[in-house]
């Protein structure tokens, strides 16, 4: 049996193995934060002129096609996963003069400004009806710029059509004829 | 039951049914395109020259056939406004024909190397300093360029009576033909 001096040396030994810390104590406190992403659509043009003349200049030929290549369209756009959307075109107002045909095909956009996945254009040129017809496919989350020359060049082409039989049809115009373009983007495929 | 289950129920249906927000749906832009056709008359030959020089040779004439001078042909294109036409006329330009000496025009069909409303031709007229109508009724068309292309003009030289080459003392005559393209009034 250990006295009490021992028995104390003891105690005192055995704090050594017990070291006392002071420690502060640490709070955390959170809040939920809601992220919400919308899904959106928006388009628009340049709205650059779009002024077409049939001419000839050699007599014997036939009028040529003529081109406009100054219009660009713009889209920002959001869609759910695994979904997409379209860019369409048809004639909204007004008629192609008669014995002609527009038509109309869109460049892949330009990428100075853009950024996401821009969809694939339709590569054959589409003539212009009153009925909406696909110019770029598979368009998901995106945005072209918002520049002049940003986004999808658009290529009008104006031309005689079927010469052989219509030709007669084509007719001089007193004032210039004007019809009205609306393009679309379209809602998105998971609808 | 009670009406705090009633709300209970309502507010758990309320929390887990289907909130979509969808923003919009379609969006558009409108653009106008704005399409001119000028009216065209174009007249162009294609062969040899328009102008008829007559040499005279060991006192034989000399009459432009198809076989011995190149075929000219004529070319044109047009658009015309609704159901107006154009005419191609025909006059002599510059030089004179003597008394004695008549040239004849002859004016083809239209080989239809072209599309569209092309003209008609008057069948043969004499060439006079005034104009005459040669090919009618031209709508919107052409005709093609070149030769075999568009409507063959066969020029002839006619000595008129009472007097022929062996008693003419004319050396050499220069003549200049105009076409002119104009509407039908």
């Amino acid at each position: 049996m250990m006295n009490r001096f021992q028995f104390a040396l003891l105690l005192i030994l055995v704090s050594f193995l017990f070291p006392a810390r002071a420690v502060a104590q640490s709070y955390t406190a959170g809040d939920l934060i809601t992220l919400q992403v919308q899904d959106f659509s928006l388009i628009d043009t340049n709205h650059a002129p779009v002024s077409l003349t049939l001419s000839a200049s050699v007599a014997g030929n036939p009028v040529q096609s003529v081109s406009n290549s100054n219009m660009y369209v713009k889209i920002s756009s959001i869609v759910p996963g695994g979904t997409h959307r379209s860019i369409t075109a048809r004639i909204a107002s007004g008629t192609v003069p008669a014995g002609t045909n527009l038509s109309l095909v869109a460049a892949p956009s330009t990428t100075a400004n853009s950024g996401g996945s821009l969809g694939t254009v339709v590569s054959t040129p589409m003539i212009l009806s009153t009925t909406d017809q696909i110019l770029v496919n598979f368009v998901a989350s995106c945005y072209t710029g918002t520049g002049y020359n940003d986004g999808y060049r658009l290529t009008y082409t104006w031309y005689p059509y079927l010469p052989a039989t219509n030709y007669n049809l084509i007719a001089a115009t007193t004032t210039p004829t004007t019809i009205t373009i609306v393009l679309t983007i379209t809602a998105h495929s998971g609808n | 039951m009670k009406l705090s289950y009633l709300i209970l129920l309502l507010s758990f249906v309320l929390l887990f049914s289907r909130g979509m927000v969808t923003a919009q749906g379609k969006n558009t832009v409108e653009t106008p395109i704005v399409f001119t056709i000028p009216a065209i008359a174009l007249v162009d030959f294609a062969g040899s020259d328009a102008r008829i020089t007559f040499t005279s040779g060991n006192g034989a004439e000399q009459i432009i056939t198809p076989s011995t001078l190149d075929k000219t042909w004529i070319n044109y294109s047009s658009i015309v406004e609704g159901k107006s036409t154009n005419i191609i006329s025909v006059n002599l330009s510059s030089g004179y024909l003597p008394a004695e000496v008549k040239i004849n025009l002859d004016v083809g069909q239209d080989v239809g190397a072209g599309a569209g409303t092309t003209g008609r031709p008057i069948k043969q007229i004499a060439l006079t300093p005034y104009p005459q109508e040669i090919i009618t009724g031209i709508g919107s068309c052409y005709t093609g360029r070149g030769i075999q292309k568009g409507h063959q003009l066969t020029y002839s030289w006619e000595w008129m009576p009472p007097y022929d080459v062996d008693h003419s003392s004319i050396d050499k005559i220069e003549i200049s033909v105009t076409y002119t393209f104009a509407t039908a009034k």
